[in-house]
């Protein structure tokens, strides 16, 4: 039947563009992977060849070992995780006092918060700098992450994720006599837990991959500088394009897998009200 | 959104916080110990080790080998079991020398721990100087009457010298030479290698008819163009090189950097490698790969790259590699090839103790028998003439005859502030003009190198004022 | 979580209103608040007195008290003006890309087709890369050296010394960056639509085009001015892939000398915290004028409700 060829005709349309699109985005993500595994001649060529033929899996540990990425890396899990643990847990409670409490000045505060959004971090920089050194933070770890433990971002997405709770919720809970305190922990947060996963993944998204303040603030102290000046000193060092691939191929690894568990959950938690 | 309560929360942190800003900014460095001697006595007083840190940016080998950082190590290590009053621990910098520059800056700031011997770029000086945080060369030389430094060569101490005092003690020189492939040359029909920049271009002209796709591959390297300065004698900077007193202004801009720069562009017009200088290690010595890929033949370059380059022989049978002195304009120079390279600092950051046990461990380091061992294989030359002969027998005959054009070129000739490199606060800035002025020379639509040149002076001169009008 | 149209939440009045709690409101807005005020807002406003001061070389000299003359010293200054014209040409190269790669991608995969997922997955992948990574790929893709280019006939210089090619391919590099978060936001975006009204004009036979434009347009249009917000914050503070693939040496050639790479120069190279603080102060306003320009010109074209 002519629709159904029109239907069929259509769906391949899709999945054309779609490859299409798929290859133009992942291609470097793709190279990522093949090249670190190609020998330089390969990379190199004219054409270069698109799929390593013969893996060389040593540059992995030349990248390694080498650049020394272990240490990098977990100081970036280190780093992350307590960038990420932080975001959460003052996001969710300025969240929920916003949501849920009427206090003075709750307005202003709120504007207050959503406008350091508009503030650009690299603004800050400088005076930030002087100020971590100030506190006597400079080149340590404290320095590296407190500045971040807030995030008007995850404020903003946590209040919309409360406020999607139904009135029935808390209307129970104040007929049961509930304290605010009890009806966060008890009721709010387990509900607004795929939100806050998805705050959860776009905060270590954001921590790892943090460029401009690591690389200012850790100055010389190799014992804190995060996986991304661990890939930048390979560059540098270590002679060889496949080889500085295999360092971002490690760096990049747990985020993929990151993405690929939790990409569904990203998407719901913006359209849980907060994108319109 | 109304914008009433946000300005009032605005405005009343803004109040109650700037004032904490005024107490931060004019926080000048902490109180520190500040050495103000350099007493050998006091380690020999000393009871039990001192420790210190020596913070260099050497780096590793490219192809396997241990390259420079290896052999700095090793020096480190045979100090260590020489004696037994000072211990010193190795800080390696993977940044190069900008980022030890960066660091130590950083640390006289308060932030991070000052080493207590650094390594720095002959070029930092005056920077260095300026900081007025580093104990003078000089302190330690008046006070250390038994040491003598007269066999070292006169223009590496005076590269390290402000009027009359010598600020850090010279340690490694490379020079740019130009290397090229002999088997490159011989195919092409050339016997000798170029002496002079038409000969250059001459041979350009060979080398491609005979399948070498670029025949010459030029670095984008100021350091050449000063490197060519100090063979014709002329200063770059005004009141000596810097050497003399301040520098005020560039004056590099003349006919001879003009004639030179036009002999590149022609190079480059005729099909030359313009290669960058810096980069990662693929992209900054782009040039000397050219050569392992048949590309080109001829090019200029470090010697302090021939530890790296060596290590890679093996892999390329086509190359043979040869060493000749920069070609000039005329195949003579008046001058003398200026040093460059890296020299010790003392900051004044360490306590009078620690800065007898810098002094002791520098003294080790440019001793004729480290210098030599130094010298062999990193492709730095040696700074001292008494270090030559044990230098010379430690290379193979090949090794010795690729090194010996630097050492010869550095070691002999005119020795005066032109040639003595120069000293200026401002010098990466300066750098950068030069950088930017060889972009534009090396490609279309190929504007006048006076033009170029005159910008580039004028831009130095413009940041020289403005970093000394911070002062 | 399903949303519930008929209980739309009335949570932002207070639930919780006794003296007790307004004192526990306080208190959890907290741990943020000072947050912000001592990272956030303190900075920013300390950017003011930085710019007084014309700061000495190194930080054991004493720093200048110059007054407003330096800020407004930078008006004059041609880097400033190339900074500026580089940024705009920055941003304006990966704000547009990014959109519409991210619209063309969300809209290609929001169908119900087999494997759509594996789709998804791609298409929002780069947001996993940082700065870093994305430079380092890149510079082997976009490297002469390398094969890629030349295969498909393109001659490109180092990026390092081309003042024609290093922009766009730095506007490439980081517009990659920005299409994968573009993609989330622009699919999270659709799928907030009404499903129903989008079903009813696909039976009605309207071609794709007419339906994507006249009628997913408008509708989506409130996320892709978000998404353009967001683009354009994202673009004033790209800088890693700049300072990775070109460097503080040659950024002033190559007119990548981006404002905030700029900032980064003054900060890190120049030692120079007083003309860092004056760009910064120039940045902000210049990133509150765009912004307030999208909100007039872009606000009134977008669709609210239906």
């Amino acid at each position: 039947m002519a629709s159904k060829q029109r239907r069929l005709a259509g769906r391949t349309g899709s999945y054309a563009l779609l490859t299409l699109l798929a290859f133009i985005v992942g291609f470097p993500l793709y190279i990522i992977f093949a090249g670190s595994l190609m020998s330089l001649k390969e990379i190199t060529s004219v054409p270069p060849s698109l799929f390593p033929m013969h893996p060389i899996w040593s540059t992995f540990r030349d990248a390694f070992v080498g650049g020394n990425l272990g240490q990098y890396l977990t100081v970036s899990f280190f780093q992350s995780g307590i960038i990420v643990v932080g975001q959460v847990l003052t996001s969710i409670l300025a969240a929920f006092a916003f949501a849920y409490i009427q206090f003075p000045w709750k307005r202003t505060i709120f504007v207050a918060m959503l406008a350091t959004s508009m503030i650009p971090f690299e603004v800050t920089v400088t005076a930030n700098l002087q100020t971590v050194a100030a506190l006597g933070w400079s080149e340590t770890m404290q320095g590296l992450v407190v500045p971040f433990l807030a995030t008007g971002f995850g404020i903003f997405l946590l209040r919309q994720a409360f406020l999607q709770i139904p009135k029935e919720m808390h209307e129970a809970a104040v007929i049961d006599g509930y304290s605010s305190w009890k009806f966060m922990w008890r009721v709010a947060v387990p509900l607004a837990r795929p939100s806050i996963a998805a705050l959860a993944v776009f905060s270590f998204l954001g921590a790892w991959n943090q460029y401009l303040w690591p690389l200012l603030e850790t100055g010389s102290n190799k014992n804190i500088q995060t996986i991304q000046m661990g890939i930048r000193g390979v560059g540098g060092q270590v002679s060889t394009a496949n080889v500085s691939l295999a360092a971002a191929a490690i760096a990049v690894a747990p985020l993929l897998i990151l993405l690929v568990f939790f990409q569904k959950h990203l998407v719901r938690s913006l359209t849980a009200g907060a994108v319109k | 959104m109304t914008l009433n309560p946000l300005i009032k929360i605005l405005a009343s942190s803004a109040l109650a916080l700037t004032s904490m800003a005024s107490v931060t900014l004019v926080h000048a460095s902490n109180a520190q110990a500040a050495s103000t001697t350099c007493d050998a006595s006091l380690l020999a007083k000393a009871t039990g080790k001192v420790n210190i840190t020596f913070e260099e940016s050497m780096t590793g080998g490219a192809v396997g080998g241990t390259g420079n950082k290896g052999k700095i190590g090793a020096l480190i290590a045979s100090y260590n079991a020489s004696q037994n009053k000072v211990h010193v621990t190795d800080v390696n910098d993977t940044g190069g020398y900008a980022d030890t520059w960066t660091k130590y800056v950083s640390s006289i700031g308060g932030s991070g721990s000052t080493p207590n011997v650094v390594m720095l770029a002959q070029e930092d000086t005056q920077a260095a100087a300026d900081t007025q945080s580093i104990v003078p060369i000089s302190t330690c030389l008046k006070a250390d009457t038994k040491a003598s430094f007269k066999t070292f060569v006169t223009k590496a101490t005076s590269a390290y010298t402000i009027g009359s005092t010598q600020v850090g003690m010279p340690f490694s020189v490379s020079t740019p030479v130009m290397y090229y492939n002999k088997q490159a040359l011989t195919k092409s029909g050339i016997k000798t290698p170029p002496t002079t920049m038409a000969e250059l271009i001459a041979d350009q002209k060979l080398l491609q008819q005979h399948g070498y796709k670029y025949g010459v591959a030029i670095k984008k390297d100021p350091w050449i163009t000063t490197t060519w300065m100090g063979l014709a004698d002329l200063p770059v900077l005004n009141n000596g090189n810097g050497h003399t007193s301040r520098a005020t202004a560039a004056t590099f801009n003349n006919a001879t950097s003009q004639a030179y720069w036009t002999a590149m562009q022609t190079v480059i017009k005729n099909g030359g490698l313009a290669s960058s200088a810096t980069g990662n290690i693929s992209t900054a010595y782009a040039n000397i790969f050219a050569i392992s890929t048949d590309d080109a033949g001829i090019t200029f370059d470090t010697t302090a790259a021939l530890g790296s380059i060596q290590d890679a022989l093996p892999l390329f049978p086509n190359v043979t590699l040869g060493v000749a002195p920069l070609p000039t304009l005329t195949g003579k120079s008046v001058g003398s090839t200026p040093p460059g390279g890296n020299g010790l600092f003392i900051p004044k950051a360490n306590s009078n103790l620690e800065t007898a046990a810098a002094w002791d461990f520098i003294k080790y380091l440019t001793s004729a028998a480290s210098i030599a061992k130094w010298s062999t294989g990193t492709g730095y030359i040696p700074i001292r003439t008494d270090s030559a002969a044990a230098w010379k027998q430690a290379l193979s005959a090949t090794q010795f005859g690729w090194y010996n054009v630097a050492y010869t070129a550095f070691s002999t000739g005119k020795s005066d502030s032109a040639t003595a490199g120069s000293v200026v606060g401002a010098y990466a800035d300066i750098q950068g003009d030069i950088v930017t002025a060889l972009n534009g020379l090396t490609q279309s639509p190929w504007p006048s190198a006076s033009s170029l040149l005159t910008t580039a002076q004028n831009a130095a001169t413009t940041h020289i004022l403005s970093y000394n009008g911070r002062l | 979580m399903a949303k519930r149209t008929s209980s739309l939440p009335t949570a932002g009045v207070g639930v919780f209103r006794t003296k007790r709690d307004r004192r526990i409101g306080l208190a959890l807005t907290l741990p943020s608040l000072a947050l912000f005020l001592l990272f956030t807002y303190y900075p920013f406003f300390k950017n003011f007195q930085l710019a007084l001061y014309r700061a000495a070389p190194f930080p054991t000299l004493p720093n200048k008290f110059v007054g407003p003359s330096q800020f407004f010293s930078i008006f004059s200054d041609a880097q400033f003006w190339d900074s500026v014209r580089s940024t705009v040409i920055f941003v304006g190269l990966v704000v547009p890309i990014g959109v519409f790669l991210g619209l063309l991608m969300a809209v290609a995969a929001h169908q119900r087709l087999k494997g759509i997922r594996v789709y998804r997955t791609i298409f929002s992948s780069t947001v996993v890369s940082s700065a870093a990574v994305a430079a380092v790929v890149f510079s082997t893709i976009l490297s002469p050296v390398s094969g890629y280019l030349p295969s498909i006939g393109i001659h490109a210089p180092d990026i390092t010394s081309s003042s024609t090619w290093a922009m766009p391919m730095v506007a490439i590099v980081s517009a990659w960056q920005f299409v994968g978060l573009a993609f989330i936001i622009l699919t999270a975006g659709l799928q907030s639509l009404p499903d129903d009204l989008l079903e009813a004009s696909r039976v009605d036979g309207a071609s794709s085009w007419t339906r994507f434009w006249r009628i997913i347009l408008p509708l989506l249009s409130p996320t892709v001015f978000f998404t353009l917000i967001v683009g354009v914050i994202y673009g004033l503070q790209s800088f890693g892939q700049i300072d990775i693939m070109i460097g503080t040496q040659n950024s002033t050639f190559t007119h990548t000398n981006v404002l905030i790479y700029a900032i980064y120069r003054f900060i890190h190279v120049s030692a120079n915290p007083g003309m860092a603080a004056s760009y910064s102060i120039a940045l902000f306003f210049i990133t509150l004028a765009v912004t307030l320009i999208q909100f007039r010109i872009l606000e009134k074209r977008v669709h609210y409700g239906q």
